[in-house]
Order: C-alpha cells, then sequence, then structure tokens
C-alpha cells in the first residue's frame, strides 16, 4: 500500500516538477547530436532530431497524464449522468439507456476510438472527444448498479417522502455512495486513457509533432528500431511504469473500501 | 380514508376491496402474516403506488399532500450512514421549510428519552433502540397528522419493545396524530391499537374495536392468530 | 443422563462477554435462556453446545433461521443425508417417516431446494434434522422469530409434543420470556454475560429476584386477557 502510493507520488512529481529539473528543452533540434547513445552529456540519449529524450519524458507525461485526467473526468461525467438516468429515470429510460450502453461496449473501445479519431482527424481535440465518448460506460454501469440499490434504502424512501429536493437527495444520499466506487472505476479507466492516448499517438493520430507525448515518440523511435532500439524503450516503460502504479492504486483503493463496507 | 381500494399484482390482487378509516389521535393497528398485503397497504396510503381502483384520501385531499410520515422496521436503514442523526431527523424540517417552535425538539427528545447528543452520532454508533426511537422522532418533527408505523418493533427485544410502545402511545396523546400500525404481533395491536384491522391474502378478514376483537373475535382464522399470540406468550389469559 | 458443563467462558476483543458459568441439564429438562440482546445468551449456547459435544454427549443446535442452517443450492434430500452422516448412520437409517409426521412435514418435496418449502417447514425440517439421532439436548436460538406466528406457535407445539415421550431435554434461547415461559419449567435469566437468576418458571414470574428479571417479567406480554 505504502510503496504504491510513493510510486504514483513520485509520478505525479516528475509530471509536475519534471519539466523544470530538465537539462534540455524538450523541441529544440539538435541534428549533429542526433540518435546519440545514452551518456554523461545526454543521460537517456537523443531521438532522431538529436532532441533529449530525458527532457521529452516529462514533458511527455504532462501531456499524457493530463489528457488522460481530463478525459477520464469527461466520461466519468456523462457516465455518472447516464447511470443515475437510468435509475432513477423509470423502466423506459432504464432500458433505452442501457441498451445504448450495452450497445457502445459490443465494439472495442480503441477500434472505435480509433475510427472516431480518423474521421475527425488527427488532432487534439479529436482524441478528447474520441477516447470520452468511448470511455463512459463502465462508469455507467457502476452508477446505475449503486442507484438502484440506494434507491430502495430507507433513507431514500424517508427523503423522497417528506419532499426533499431531487438535487438535494442526489447529492447527500446518492453522492456518498456513488462516489468511492466511482473513484475505483476512475483509477482503471485512467490507466486505460493512458493506453489510449499513446496508442493513438504511435498511430499518428494524438498529439502532433514537436509536442512530446509518449505515444507519438514511441512513433518517432520505430524507424530507428534497429540502430537504437534504446529509444523505444523509455517512452515504453514510462506508459507501463505509469499504468501499472495507477491501478495498484486503484486496487488498494479497492481494499480500503472493501474493509470498510464490511459490517463489523 | 381508504375507500375500495384495489392493487392488481402479477398473479393476483395484491390488495382487494380495502375500507379503512382514520381519524386524529387514534390508532388503527393492521395485523396480518407475511405476504398479506401490510406493505401494498403502507406504499398506496403514502402515495409510493396508484390503487388500481378505489380512491385513498385524507379530508378529501390526497394523503401526499399532508405528507405522512413513516417509521420502518429496521431502524439503522432509515438514517443515511454518513450522516449525524440530527442531520437526518431535520431533513423534514427543511425540506418542508418549517419553523419549529421554540424548544419542540428538546420536548420530543424528552418525550422519546434520547438524550440529545445521542443526535450527533451516526445510526452506527447507537443501539438499535435509539435508533429506532430516533426515527420516530424523525416522523414526529413536522407534525404530520398521520403517521404509519411498518412493523416499529420487529427488530426491538421483548422489553425494549414494550417500552418504545409506551412512548409512542404518550407521544400520540401529546401530538394528536392519527397512527397506523401494521404488525405481525397481535398481542401489541391489541394493547394499542383502538381498531384492529387483519388483513388476509390482500383482504380484510375483520375488522373490530381493539377490546371486542381481544376477547371474541369472529372468523376462525382471527380466533387462530389469538391462540398463536397467547402460544407466543405476546397474549396472556388471566387466571 | 445429566448433562453438567462448569467454567464456561467467552471472551472477544479483549472484552468478557461470558463470565465464567456452570450449569446442569437434567433428562428431559425443558430450559429457558431469557435476556435482552447483548446479555450473552446465545454465546453462551454456543459455548454449552461446544463443551458438550467435546464431553462426548449428543447436542443440536438450531439456529434462529432456516437460512443459517439450510444450503440453499443443496436439494432436502441432501441436507438429510449430510444429517445422518453428521451422527454416524447409515444414509436411510433414520426414521424419517416418523420424524416429518411428527413435526407436520411429511408433505415436503425433499427433491427441492430449501427454498421450494415454506419458512416455517424448512424450520421444521431443520428441527428434524437436529433430532435424527435422538440427542441428549436440543438447543433452540430464537426459533420462532423468523416465522410467522401461527406457524411459530404450530412449530413450537408440534416440537414440543414430540419431546413429549423422548429422553432429550431442551434449551430454549430467547429475549421474550412471556414465550420462554409459555415452553419451559425451568429459566435462565442472563445479564451482562452473567447468569444472574434461575428457577422454576412460575417462581420467576411470580417473584424475580434481580433487576433484569423483574424487566423480563413485567414486560413478559402485552396484555392479559380476562377470559
Amino acid at each position: 500500500m505504502r510503496s504504491v502510493l510513493v510510486l504514483a507520488t513520485v509520478m505525479v512529481l516528475l509530471a509536475g516538477l519534471g519539466p523544470a529539473l530538465a537539462p534540455y528543452d524538450p523541441t529544440t533540434i539538435n541534428i549533429p547530436k542526433r540518435l546519440s547513445p545514452p551518456g554523461a552529456e545526454f543521460l537517456l540519449g537523443t531521438d532522431a532530431m538529436g532532441r533529449d529524450i530525458l527532457s521529452r519524458l516529462p514533458h511527455g507525461a504532462r501531456w499524457s497524464l493530463g489528457l488522460a485526467f481530463l478525459i477520464s473526468a469527461i466520461s466519468l461525467g456523462i457516465g455518472t449522468d447516464i447511470g443515475l438516468v437510468a435509475a432513477l429515470g423509470g423502466k423506459t429510460a432504464d432500458w433505452v439507456v442501457m441498451r445504448a450502453t450495452d450497445t457502445f461496449l459490443a465494439f472495442p473501445e480503441l477500434v472505435a476510438a480509433i475510427v472516431i479519431a480518423g474521421l475527425m482527424g488527427a488532432g487534439t481535440w479529436s482524441l478528447i472527444f474520441a477516447l470520452s465518448v468511448t470511455g463512459w460506460m463502465r462508469y455507467a454501469r457502476v452508477a446505475r448498479g449503486i442507484g438502484l440499490s440506494v434507491r430502495s434504502r430507507g433513507y431514500v424512501v424517508q427523503a423522497r417522502l417528506v419532499g426533499m429536493p431531487s438535487w438535494s437527495i442526489a447529492r447527500w444520499h446518492y453522492l456518498p455512495s456513488l462516489i468511492l466506487s466511482l473513484t475505483v472505476v476512475w483509477t482503471g479507466m485512467f490507466a486505460r486513457a493512458i493506453l489510449g492516448i499513446s496508442a493513438l499517438g504511435f498511430l499518428g493520430f494524438g498529439v502532433q509533432p514537436p509536442n512530446p507525448e509518449w505515444g507519438s515518440m514511441l512513433l518517432d523511435a520505430r524507424v530507428h528500431l534497429r540502430s537504437t532500439p534504446l529509444q523505444m524503450v523509455w517512452p515504453g516503460l514510462a506508459v507501463v511504469v505509469c499504468v501499472l502504479a495507477i491501478n495498484l492504486t486503484g486496487d488498494a483503493l479497492r481494499d480500503v473500501l472493501a474493509d470498510r463496507d464490511t459490517p463489523e | 380514508m381508504v375507500s375500495n381500494v384495489r392493487v392488481k399484482g402479477r398473479n393476483r390482487d395484491r390488495l382487494r376491496d380495502v375500507s379503512l378509516a382514520l381519524s386524529a389521535g387514534r390508532t388503527l393497528a393492521v395485523v396480518g402474516e407475511s405476504g398479506a398485503g401490510k406493505s401494498t397497504l403502507i406504499a398506496a396510503i403514502l402515495g409510493l403506488l396508484k390503487p388500481s381502483e378505489g380512491t385513498i384520501s385524507w379530508n378529501g385531499a390526497p394523503t401526499r399532500a399532508v405528507r405522512p410520515a413513516l417509521v420502518i422496521q429496521e431502524p439503522r436503514a432509515a438514517f443515511n450512514p454518513v450522516l449525524s442523526l440530527r442531520r437526518s431527523i431535520m431533513e423534514p424540517v427543511v425540506a418542508q421549510g418549517i419553523v419549529l417552535t421554540e424548544g419542540r425538539l428538546q420536548r420530543l427528545c424528552a418525550g422519546l428519552e434520547l438524550p440529545e447528543e445521542v443526535l450527533d452520532r451516526r445510526p452506527g454508533e447507537v443501539s438499535i433502540g435509539q435508533a429506532q426511537r430516533a426515527g420516530i422522532l424523525r416522523a414526529l418533527i413536522a407534525a404530520p397528522p398521520l403517521i404509519l408505523f411498518d412493523e416499529p418493533l420487529s427488530a426491538l427485544d421483548a422489553v425494549t419493545q414494550k417500552h418504545t410502545a409506551r412512548l409512542i402511545f404518550d407521544l400520540q396523546k401529546e401530538e394528536g396524530f392519527a397512527a397506523l400500525i401494521v404488525t405481525h404481533d397481535l398481542g401489541y395491536a391489541v394493547a394499542y391499537g383502538d381498531q384492529i384491522a387483519v388483513l388476509k391474502a390482500g383482504r380484510i378478514e375483520e375488522i373490530a374495536d381493539a377490546d371486542v376483537f381481544a376477547i371474541n373475535p369472529r372468523s376462525d382464522y382471527c380466533c387462530s392468530l389469538r391462540d398463536a399470540a397467547i402460544a407466543l406468550g405476546s397474549l396472556e389469559v388471566a387466571a | 443422563m445429566t448433562l453438567k458443563a462448569t467454567g464456561l467462558s467467552a471472551v472477544r476483543l479483549g472484552r468478557t462477554i461470558l463470565h465464567p458459568t456452570s450449569l446442569e441439564i437434567e433428562p428431559r429438562g425443558r430450559i429457558g435462556l431469557v435476556g435482552v440482546s447483548g446479555s450473552g445468551k446465545s454465546t453462551l449456547g454456543h459455548v454449552l453446545v461446544d463443551d458438550l459435544k467435546a464431553q462426548g454427549a449428543s447436542v443440536a443446535h438450531v439456529p434462529q433461521s432456516p437460512a443459517e442452517a439450510l444450503d440453499p443450492l443443496r436439494s432436502m434430500a441432501f441436507h438429510w443425508r449430510e444429517a445422518e452422516v453428521a451422527v454416524g448412520l447409515v444414509p436411510g437409517a433414520a426414521d424419517q417417516a416418523g420424524l416429518f409426521q411428527a413435526l407436520r412435514i411429511e408433505g415436503g418435496d425433499l427433491r427441492k431446494r430449501p427454498w421450494g418449502w415454506s419458512r416455517g417447514m424448512q424450520q421444521r425440517f431443520v428441527m428434524a434434522m437436529a433430532l435424527i439421532g435422538s440427542p441428549d439436548l436440543i438447543v433452540l436460538d430464537e426459533p420462532t422469530s423468523a416465522l410467522d406466528p401461527v406457524v411459530a406457535a404450530a412449530t413450537m407445539e408440534l416440537l414440543s409434543t414430540f419431546l413429549d415421550d423422548k429422553e432429550t431435554s431442551m434449551i430454549l434461547i430467547t429475549h421474550d420470556l412471556g414465550l420462554a415461559a409459555r415452553w419451559v419449567d425451568r429459566l435462565m435469566v442472563m445479564d451482562a454475560g452473567r447468569l444472574v437468576e434461575q428457577g422454576r418458571t412460575a417462581d420467576i414470574l411470580e417473584r424475580p429476584q434481580t433487576r433484569s428479571a423483574k424487566a423480563l417479567s413485567a414486560h413478559r406480554n402485552w396484555l392479559a386477557l380476562p377470559c
């Protein structure tokens, strides 16, 4: 549990402070030094444009983590609302909404995101749109499930009887039950968003050069796989460690919640 | 006032031709076994469920309009586990924009033998008996003309049951609400009901004044209910 | 044989929930173990069952709800076989017909799973299972609280009649002195993990000595009917 927290904190700090500590500007091109191996001057080497990889990685973290945060937050908002509409809006609304959710779930998320991003053209905004639109279904399912179970609880019935306004019931009686479980889902979706961003970046649909984003860094490095394979290792490693840290955080959180929910 | 109410179910009627009258300061005890339609009756009176036939009203208006209160069987479930009891108890007051008269909360707390500091705890931190009295406080606070009690004592032990029943009775005298108590315990119904209605398979089997009913129930079913109450020690036959 | 247990106690989370208690149960004894919730009566029941079993006596325990005793995924026939094996009988050797008839569950379909039976019949089935090996003692923990009154009364009546000509003693654990008083001839009153009073039922009803016995006795019923 503690090691997970440390790992997560280090990742966030790297993304936050890393750029300030970076030895070089991440976008400055330095052709004479292109494809340098790791050494004293460039700790992790340089890429095909001679840009310092060590400087690019934390900037990439900003893009990757920041965008993943934004995307998972947008889909959290969409999903929760949709799930609650299904849970509280009556049988017809429930049927319509859940069938729509199933339809969305039927497509592999990444493939759908690629299609959408492809149709909209490459760029950061189409990346955000594509990944948000394909990422809300899990939240909706969880929110609906919890919403249905909370709806029949004694205190919600009481609140409805005394004429408490719906928004107030949602705020005080639904939210506390939802927030914990949704946070767990969110950690999972956050990790998926990082993978999604990297994947789209690698395919060229995501953040456009010269901005350093892990996926597009991988794409750039791919051409030089034979000569300087380490170039691909660094951003790949960053993605793996990041996703792992977030998933472990989610697991730890779930354990804490499970303990909390177990009656004495 | 409940007249000729019918609630259709999937295979059979959940309530059929049920008529009841309630009046201020009086208690109607509805006795029935599980599946007799007690919960359906409560949901219908509260307006949570629309009867297929018949009408339910309070002084000519829909019951929903007078905001009847409900006390449920499981005391802790009536309260949001993460909020203090006080917050939940004040919900009706806040929601209906009522201004409490000076000292009303204190008076009701005293009447229910609830120390005020208990209200600042969460439902998991108080005893079941206290939680149920807090539930009754919540039902009373906005002074509704009608309060429905759904098996209010079933979760309590035998001694606490009798004590709580007495507190409800005393408060009813002070506050003057009409009470509808749903219970499977004929002893409780006979001891505290002014009138007793026996519900069986969605129909009213018998309805009578409590003292008449206890001594001389008319139908065979009601006799077996009474004999069971005696066999289980809920009622005793004086020597 | 008279069952004896001495120095029964229990500690949970560093707190003593049952102070050292000794008790004796005569053959055919009908004992009511009463007390408010948290008085330690169920704990005493469990500890007593374990202790007597360790001594080699045959003791059966019937929990409050049949759901605790029956696996919803297994047929009633399976449960019955398990119970037979548990008391060392060859499957089919127990007097199933006799027990079922005595408890009026002979109409139940053994191929069904528990939920195919009504709750009252499930509870009586659990009692029949408990009685398979003609145990020295049957412990009933709030056996009626999950049942409707008419069914609960009938269940107690049938069990009581069945035990009349048997050697089996009975302990009825309940918070309701009124219920216990109807079915037992000795009462044991528990309070805060201690056995505070015991004696003949009529004596405790009429002349309770301790505070808890007085409270239980005063609130044992709702009303005495004048007839």
